[in-house]
């Protein structure tokens, strides 16, 4: 398997992990969740280029489409969290205790 | 020279390390951005001019920036780096000595799992830009989103609009 694969199927897996550990942000999860999106994007893109699937092409962009949706809708969580309680700390969501 | 593609592709591993330690996010966002030019880079070394443009003009001055200024709306006064906590220092030190010795397994020869063939050469020689010299690839993929996929471009679009009332929906007061 080539050496480029590998790297940003690492870097996929570095970031999954990072989204499931929390510290003291949210906002830092949403960043590893992007960085998810970016490295499947690139692995995408890098297949369908090398492999010469010329219509497999959109696969990428429509990836890149839904990507911003979710961050939309990430955000405006991520707004009425830090409106609600001033920061986005993670601490702070202790509504739910069971 | 001929390596270029490969330290491009450490780079950006090494980006994923810097903001999947989680310092603070302004930190996160600004190696985000630099993990974005590096995979443009690798992506536009394999002829896909067209989608290096895509993540610059609609990842990096698109989403980014929304990201940047949601950031400097939720920031604390005195941000946290990668040298001035340890927990995060030591989760970067940790995640680039792995990358580290990935490299140096790699490129110690050529390994076989299950028929998988790791480290060879295969990856690195780059054919040369052969067959298609007339139709570019990544061009066509984008137009053919209006031809063949018209049914993504038709739920990409219903999605898109929905997620602007979801967001409307979401950051509305309800008392």
């Amino acid at each position: 398997m080539p050496y480029i694969y590998m790297n940003i199927m690492l870097a996929f897996v570095i970031s999954l992990i990072g989204t499931l550990m929390y510290r003291s942000h949210l906002m830092s999860s949403l960043l590893c969740l992007e960085g998810m999106m970016l490295s499947l994007f690139t692995l995408n893109a890098l297949l369908s280029l090398n492999m010469n699937f010329t219509l497999s092409t959109t696969v990428p962009l429509i990836l890149l489409v839904f990507a911003a949706c979710e961050a939309a809708v990430g955000l405006a969580l991520l707004i009425m969290i830090s409106n609600t309680y001033g920061l986005d700390y993670v601490q702070n969501l202790n509504l739910l205790q069971c | 020279m001929m390596y270029i593609v490969f330290i491009m592709s450490v780079l950006y591993v090494v980006g994923f390390i810097g903001f999947s330690s989680k310092p603070s996010p302004v930190y996160g966002g600004m190696s985000l951005v630099v993990s974005g030019g590096l995979g443009c880079g690798i992506i536009m070394s394999s002829g896909g001019s067209f989608l290096g443009l895509v993540v610059f003009l609609v990842y990096l001055g698109g989403m980014m920036v929304v990201f940047g200024y949601t950031i400097a709306m939720a920031t604390e006064e005195y941000p946290e780096t990668w040298g001035s906590n340890v927990v995060i220092l030591s989760a970067f030190l940790v995640g680039l000595l792995m990358e580290i010795s990935m490299v140096m397994w790699l490129l110690s020869g050529e390994h076989e799992l299950m028929g998988f063939y790791f480290g060879g050469l295969g990856g690195l020689v780059v054919l040369g830009e052969g067959g298609f010299e007339y139709v570019r690839e990544d061009y066509s993929g984008g137009a053919s989103l209006y031809s063949y996929g018209f049914w993504f471009l038709a739920m990409a679009g219903w999605m898109l609009f929905v997620s602007i009332f979801i967001a409307i929906e979401v950051t509305r007061k309800r008392y």
